[in-house]
């Protein structure tokens, strides 16, 4: 069913919106849960809560994607969950070499954080002026929490070269920031 | 949080576009390409390069020049013998009416006259047209379809419905001279007047009423063709990120030379801009905004004179100034020669109904206190319009709509006048139809008292125009005025004056058997 179509049934408040969203997005939101957490059953949990916030949040809003305002959700809820998780020191997930990789971003003064909101204005600025190929490698990696291998399948890589240009992105990121005077 | 765990919290808002592209974009390898046999490769071609022969007298027939004199053609009714109900404008179209909700399912195009020319019970149908023009040259139907995604028979007919060839391949496109075929392995261009093949193993293309640009992600190179079929120009892949600016129905292609400085190209593939900025962001009446070691500028295309100088982003150009980026990071509306004409607001909405840079109106948006502010483009203040527990939504320049947080409509509001409009139903979604040019229109659907889905076509100011529909949400407009509408339990074809073009046979909720014995009409399986 369209993007539309499902849409009209959440506006209907139609529960027939939660089947659509299931059977279109529903794999899309367990396998970016699941790459974040590595746990199947903290997974579906996650995704099951999207659907919930979701029905809340349509009405009144009307996402233009609605692929990725539930990615959106999912992830959020994901990320919220290992922080969680890792507090209590369970769990596998997927997001500390993420985290590691993306320590070469940081420079400055770390007590100087910049609100999230703007942290993402600017990272949304900085992906856009990227090339195509560029952006979507780093999205994959640090947005979809892919593995470097699934990502060089995808995209018909070399590991090398993704790592490559992970790698230059990120520089280009570091220098964007200090351009932008954040301090992280 | 550690600052790394904080930029990976905050990836989460980028734009919804990134998210989505990165999503669904792939950049595949070609192998299959390299391997194929010779022999299937030729013939292929010349089966594609006959049919497209075939087929190319058939499409010359349906061009019939205002003056000229067809014998052949039906004579229309004279004025005195028309219907009561106006004579239609339609005539020659095609309307593709859908029977069921599914993405692939069943389909009929139905002619100006309820003729049904080309059925499908499970695929696709769709006008083959010429992009740069919007002429329909062929019906195209594509049925028993189990994957879409892997190339299969395509039968094209003309306008009448009569059979002229099939092709396998996943989509046909065309515009100008141009014939684009996407086999599903590659793209293929044919020449629509010389009935030849122009080029070959493309892994991607974007086909636009003036260009065609296909990839080849093996070498990395792009082929810029013009709708005569002539390669304008080459460039590099990682020179040519997909960005194209718009303006007057002609694109642009934002290139970035080898030092990393971006320029414009035409569909020519002439330079618009040479490459020496950092940015070129936006364009419009023949200018076009730079960036250039974080100053940004507007330019002239025609002259390079610069027009305007800003320390901060500049995001719009119209006739009468300019939209930018303060240095609060708010926005704001200026006058040409710089000067304020709108407050700081979270946005500035430029409105242009005619999208021809001349703005009929400025609207600031405040959502600290959730109030759209109209302006002239003088800055003179036109109304203040709050938006309290409620979002606004702009229908054109003299109109928008307050929709309650339950998602609701409450009003419209006349921006000129200020009299709210409140309507006869409560509708829950309301849309503009935007391929329809002839006026704003929208399909508002609500529930009736026993909780049935009703929608209606209403103008910009809440007037019905064709009540009831269709039972669903949504409005598909097939064009020239022409909507899908359920009529006696039935799916048909209305006009908007309530005339019904044609009526199916196929109820609501039926779902079609394939036995082409028992369905005889079913042109594609008896041909």
């Amino acid at each position: 069913m369209e993007d539309n179509a499902i849409l009209a049934l959440y506006f209907a408040r139609d529960e027939r919106a939660l089947d659509e969203t299931a059977n279109k997005y529903g794999e899309r939101c367990f396998a970016l849960s699941y790459q974040i957490l590595h746990c199947r059953q903290d997974a579906e949990e996650c995704v099951n809560d999207t659907y919930i916030r979701a029905w809340n949040a349509i009405p009144p809003s009307k996402p233009t994607f609605l692929g990725a305002f539930l990615l959106k959700i999912v992830r959020n809820l994901s990320l919220s969950a290992y922080q969680a998780a890792r507090a209590q020191k369970r769990g596998g997930g997927r997001l500390e070499p993420l985290s590691r990789e993306l320590a070469d971003c940081v420079t400055g003064n770390p007590e100087a954080l910049l609100e999230a909101a703007e942290l993402s204005r600017l990272l949304d600025r900085f992906l856009r002026s990227l090339s195509q190929k560029e952006r979507c490698l780093f999205l994959r990696r640090y947005w979809y929490a892919d593995s470097i291998s699934d990502i060089a399948a995808r995209y018909h890589l070399s590991a090398g070269t993704v790592k490559s240009s992970l790698h230059r992105t990120r520089a280009k990121l570091k220098a964007f920031l200090q351009k932008e005077g954040v301090s992280l | 949080m550690k600052a790394q765990d904080s930029l990976l919290h905050a990836l989460t808002d980028v734009g919804d576009d990134l998210v989505e592209e990165a999503g669904h974009l792939t950049f595949p390898a070609s192998p299959l390409r390299r391997i194929l046999p010779l022999a299937a490769c030729c013939a292929f071609i010349l089966g594609a390069a006959l049919a497209i022969q075939t087929w190319k007298p058939s499409l010359e027939a349906q061009i019939i020049l205002p003056d000229s004199e067809d014998t052949a053609q039906e004579v229309l009714p004279s004025a005195e013998d028309a219907p009561a109900t106006e004579v239609p404008e339609t005539t020659g179209s095609v309307y593709i009416l859908k029977l069921d909700d599914e993405i692939y399912g069943a389909r009929q195009a139905v002619d100006f006259e309820g003729n049904v020319l080309v059925e499908v019970e499970h695929g696709e149908l769709y006008l083959l047209k010429d992009e740069s023009t919007g002429e329909a040259l062929a019906i195209c139907a594509r049925d028993n379809l189990e994957d879409a995604e892997i190339a299969s028979p395509i039968d094209l007919y003309d306008l009448e419905g009569t059979y002229l060839t099939t092709i396998e391949a996943l989509r046909i496109s065309c515009t100008g001279n141009v014939i684009q075929v996407n086999t599903g392995e590659e793209y293929r261009y044919f020449s629509r007047t010389a009935h030849a093949l122009l080029a070959s193993g493309f892994e991607d293309a974007d086909l636009r009423g003036d260009f065609v640009l296909a990839f080849d992600l093996d070498t990395g190179m792009c082929c810029l063709f013009d709708t005569s079929g002539s390669m304008t120009a080459t460039f590099r892949t990682e020179r040519y990120d997909g960005r194209l600016l718009e303006w007057d129905g002609k694109h642009y292609f934002v290139i970035t030379d080898e030092q990393g400085r971006e320029g414009l190209m035409d569909t020519s593939g002439a330079w618009v801009l040479e490459p020496a900025w950092d940015g070129v962001t936006a364009m419009a009446l023949g200018q076009a905004v730079v960036s250039l070691d974080g100053k940004y500028q507007v330019i002239d295309l025609d002259s390079k004179e610069i027009l305007f100088t800003w320390p901060y982003h500049i995001y719009q150009i119209h006739a009468e100034g300019y939209v930018v980026e303060t240095e609060d990071g708010w926005q704001q509306a200026l006058d040409l020669a710089g000067q304020p004409v709108s407050d700081p607001a979270f946005r500035i909405e430029l409105l242009d109904d005619e999208g021809d840079g001349q703005v009929e109106l400025i609207q600031e948006v405040q959502t600290d206190n959730q109030l759209a502010v109209y302006r002239r483009t003088d800055g003179t203040l036109v109304r203040e319009v709050s938006f309290q527990f409620g979002e606004l939504y702009q229908l054109s320049a003299r109109t928008a709509t307050f929709r309650k947080e339950n998602g609701n409509l409450e009003w419209i509001i006349d921006v000129e006048t200020g009299e709210k409009i409140y309507l006869a139903h409560e509708y829950f979604y309301l849309e503009i139809i935007d391929d329809y040019d002839e006026a704003i229109l929208c399909c508002g659907s609500y529930r009736d008292e026993n909780n049935n889905l009703r929608t209606d076509i209403l103008n910009e100011y809440g007037e019905v125009i064709l009540p009831d529909v269709l039972g669903v949400v949504g409005i598909q407009h097939l064009g020239d005025g022409v909507f899908a509408a359920l009529r006696n339990g039935r799916r048909a074809l209305v006009r908007l004056d309530g005339t019904i073009l044609y009526e199916s046979d196929v109820p609501v909720g039926y779902t079609m058997q394939i036995d082409p014995e028992a369905i005889p009409t079913y042109a594609c399986y008896l041909l």
